[in-house]
């Protein structure tokens, strides 16, 4: 093991921890410990969803940070304003927001993937703690009229960026950063590619780590690191007790590594159906289309997506054909609780899993990791019975 | 037996029990809208039994799918209308469908179909218009059991403005291409209908407008179901029934016949209401009259300042169907939600609201104290959050709900000195 190699692929592997997430975003705007700015460098824009172009806000000169609520259980602030009912992700951001961990950001992008994630852009409307908010209207359907409605809001969130920043954005700017990106993607792709191997060279944390980290690090810096150790992770092993069940985790506004960890302890997560993982990449952006905003809009809109999108037949073709891929041996559904959109697909798309062959198992989780117990032992039971599934070795 | 066949012996028995054991103070003109509400079940049936097609379109294109032919109808009316949810529920929570975190009538649907209850139509739409759990329960029903039926999907932004007027038209077309195609000789768009069908809504929203001033009398002519029951159903714009229901509200004002016997303060409700009990008997025994329910449609039936975002222009008859959309409570901006309840109470005069957490209401939870603060700071009037679901007592019973709006009026009263 390259002891160099390896301490910063474990770097990189914790970009998105709690100690280093705010980091980069810190550095880039010259904020220092105190706080204070001593000069305004760049302007850092939390994102919510899968379903921002980030391509714009970087072309705008700002930093798009995805940003992970408070992974502590205490929420009282935000519970003000959000029932225990409603969805943990946007009430984890708002706790964060209203504790003022969040002061450092210029702004809040969303979109109404979610309409409790629109609700809780309501909420910080109301609440005027953010310089800039934003929420961009996501049809829920692919056609050439939604293409080209989403371009729209592509171009009105352009426009508000414009007037925020008082600069244009030019569309050459917004193609040079599709190019970056496009890299940053293609790169990921390399990285999922050796994750079919028997024994890869990442654990499904580790993964996650990755591909967390690349939604907060100037991607840039993120490029670099990790094009640099590619060559590297080709040679590496998952450090994982065991390789085998392999699970296919399906959830979404799933960040926390433990989750993973928790699976990893009878198996491997050797793929995943996760807005944090493989949905953030998949798919480039054609840089053939001349129209920054309808090339956004048809990789944005496009892609494999939420289940909040109505293609659920291609959604769970896609998942399926995934199962067959990565050799997979069940699936791990950990929908957020109130996340009506996993949680009204899941039952069609265990069935298709069941029909063919692959068992499955949903367990409602809270978004910081809590419930470990309960979740250890159930995911210890299900595990368990796969792996003396017969057919499990066979492949 | 399917839904409407029963819902019409449920709707025949009020009837009867109407003309046998009237309660004094319910509006008799109830018994032409139960009459209605039958004619709408039977029509739906034979509509079925010909084998024309039906479209649950809900309020998103009530007008537009029938200037094309088909029998609208709203399955989420089916849901709510329902006098026997739990077997529906419990059909869903064997389906592997989110029972506990959702709204009881976002599953009760699949619930209904897959238990056989309901009739299936094509084609099937979805549409987020009301909320996201409104699509979601439309996709498990086209995709279940490997079926990809060929269904339309329509999305309605959540901004008021041109581009989505000119969206939103453009995906009525869409609609009209798919449907006409879907059923060739059947399915016709005619604008001719569509104006017929408007001007018609527009003299309904009129003569609800007038009912909803006689709302400013004391006591109120007419409150709690009586003012949640007359906002749904397409046979509720029927004109005859509503100018009838306006003249014997007028008639109560004449004679100082008042809902609420003795009443003291007037709520306004906000978002539906549990459905196992009648907490409006509740409210009135507390000498408490709710004199608006404030939900998706309610806000149609008040003379709300409608945004104008179009220029003043003579908008389409498409455009109008594209505004009304856009006009719906739910779903729209948080801030707009609550900008139009703060001026109905305003304008009503209310003394307080009751809101109702409706467990997994993913468009109003997230907002509700948004709606108390303004209440307090731009009409000093205090807000109820009453948790709950409308058919499932395990989150808060009927002794639970009673107990807490007893605690709040008696609040509201002693605050007013009326205790």
């Amino acid at each position: 093991m390259d002891e160099v190699l390896e301490n910063r692929l474990r770097e990189l592997i914790e970009g998105n921890s709690e100690a280093n997430r705010s980091k980069w975003a810190k550095e880039a705007k010259e904020w220092t410990k105190a706080g204070n700015k001593t000069k305004q460098g760049k302007k850092v824009i939390g994102v919510m969803t899968s379903y921002v172009p980030e391509e714009v806000i970087s072309a705008a000169g700002m930093i798009p940070w995805r940003i992970t609520g408070t992974w502590r259980e205490n929420v009282d602030r935000a519970r003000v304003y959000r029932a225990v009912s409603t969805m943990a992700y946007p009430t984890h951001v708002l706790e964060s927001v209203l504790s003022g961990e969040l002061d450092f950001l210029d702004g809040i992008v969303t979109s109404d993937q979610d309409q409790d994630l629109k609700c809780l852009w309501d909420v910080l409307v109301y609440v005027n703690k953010m310089p800039w908010t934003f929420c961009l209207q996501v049809p829920l359907s692919v056609s050439n009229l939604n293409y080209r409605f989403y371009a729209g809001e592509i171009r009105r969130l352009t426009k508000s960026l414009e007037d925020y920043s008082g600069q244009k954005i030019s569309d050459e700017s917004i193609h040079s950063s599709i190019i970056t990106y496009n890299k940053m993607r293609s790169l990921l792709s390399q990285v999922y590619e050796l994750r079919k191997r028997q024994v890869p060279p990442l654990s499904g944390a580790e993964v996650l780590g990755i591909t967390t980290a690349a939604q907060v690090m100037p991607k840039e810096k993120f490029i670099q690191e990790l094009e640099s150790l590619l060559p590297y992770l080709e040679t590496r092993e998952a450090n994982v007790k065991k390789v085998q069940p392999r699970i296919l985790l399906v959830s979404d506004m799933l960040d926390h590594p433990g989750y993973l960890r928790l699976i990893e302890e009878h198996g491997l997560v050797a793929m995943d159906d996760l807005d944090t993982g493989v949905r953030y990449f998949i798919q480039n952006v054609d840089t053939n289309l001349t129209d920054p905003a309808n090339a956004l809009a048809k990789r944005y809109l496009g892609r494999h997506g939420v289940p909040r999108m109505a293609d659920w037949a291609g959604q769970m073709d896609q998942i399926l054909k995934w199962t067959q891929e990565y050799k997979i041996d069940g699936v791990v559904f950990l929908p957020l609780v109130a996340d009506y959109c996993q949680r009204f697909r899941e039952p069609n798309l265990r069935e298709r899993l069941q029909g063919i062959g692959v068992p499955s198992v949903s367990l409602e989780r809270e978004y910081c990791l809590a419930n470990v117990g309960q979740l250890r032992t159930r995911i210890g039971a299900f595990m368990e019975m796969i792996a003396k599934k017969e057919t499990v070795g066979r492949r | 037996m399917n839904f409407f066949e029963s819902d019409i012996i449920t709707l025949k028995a009020e009837i009867k029990r109407m003309e046998e054991h009237p309660e004094p103070l319910e509006l008799k003109t109830n018994k032409m809208r139960y009459k209605l509400a039958i004619k709408d079940r039977q029509d739906y049936l034979e509509h079925l039994r010909k084998g024309k097609p039906v479209a649950d379109v809900g309020f998103w294109a009530q007008r537009l799918s029938r200037a094309m032919g088909f029998m609208p109808t709203y399955w989420g009316s089916a849901a709510r209308e329902s006098k026997n949810p739990l077997p529906y529920q419990e059909k869903a929570r064997e389906l592997g469908l989110p029972v506990d975190n959702t709204c009881d009538r976002m599953y009760m649907l699949a619930g209904m179909l897959e238990g056989g209850y309901m009739p299936n139509e094509t084609p099937i739409t979805a549409t987020n218009y009301a909320c996201l759990p409104a699509a979601l329960q439309r996709y498990y029903i086209a995709t279940r059991k490997g079926e990809d039926r060929s269904y339309f999907v329509n999305y309605r932004p959540f901004e008021d403005n041109e581009a989505t007027i000119e969206y939103l038209v453009a995906q009525f077309h869409e609609f009209i291409e798919f449907a006409e195609k879907m059923f060739p000789g059947v399915i016709k768009y005619d604008e001719d209908r569509l104006v017929e069908l408007q001007t018609q809504y527009d003299e309904a929203f009129r003569l609800y407008f007038e009912m909803y001033q006689m709302l400013k009398h004391k006591p109120a002519p007419y409150h709690g179901h009586d003012v949640r029951y007359g906002h749904e159903e397409p046979n509720y714009m029927n004109l005859e029934y509503l100018r009838a229901r306006r003249d014997e509200i007028a008639e109560r004002i004449e004679k100082g016949i008042g809902a609420v016997p003795d009443e003291q303060l007037r709520v306004l409700w906000a978002v539906p209401a549990p459905r196992f009990m009648d907490p409006y008997k509740v409210l009135a025994k507390n000498k408490v009259a709710v004199i608006w329910w404030y939900g998706g449609t309610a806000n149609y039936f008040a003379p709300l300042p409608k945004t104008v975002y179009y220029g003043g222009r003579k908008l389409t008859p498409l455009e109008k169907e594209a505004a009304e959309v856009s006009q719906f409570g739910f779903g729209g901006t948080g801030a707009k939600w609550v900008d139009k309840l703060i001026w109905i109470a305003r304008d009503l005069k209310v003394d307080a609201i009751i809101n109702f957490d409706h467990l997994g209401c993913c468009a109003t939870l997230g907002l509700a104290r948004l709606v108390e603060e303004r209440a307090e700071k731009e009409l000093g009037i205090p807000t109820l959050q009453l948790e709950g679901k409308q058919w499932d007592q395990n989150y808060a019973s009927e002794a639970q709900v009673t107990a807490k709006l007893d605690e709040f009026c008696q609040m509201l009263l002693s605050q007013r000195g009326l205790a």
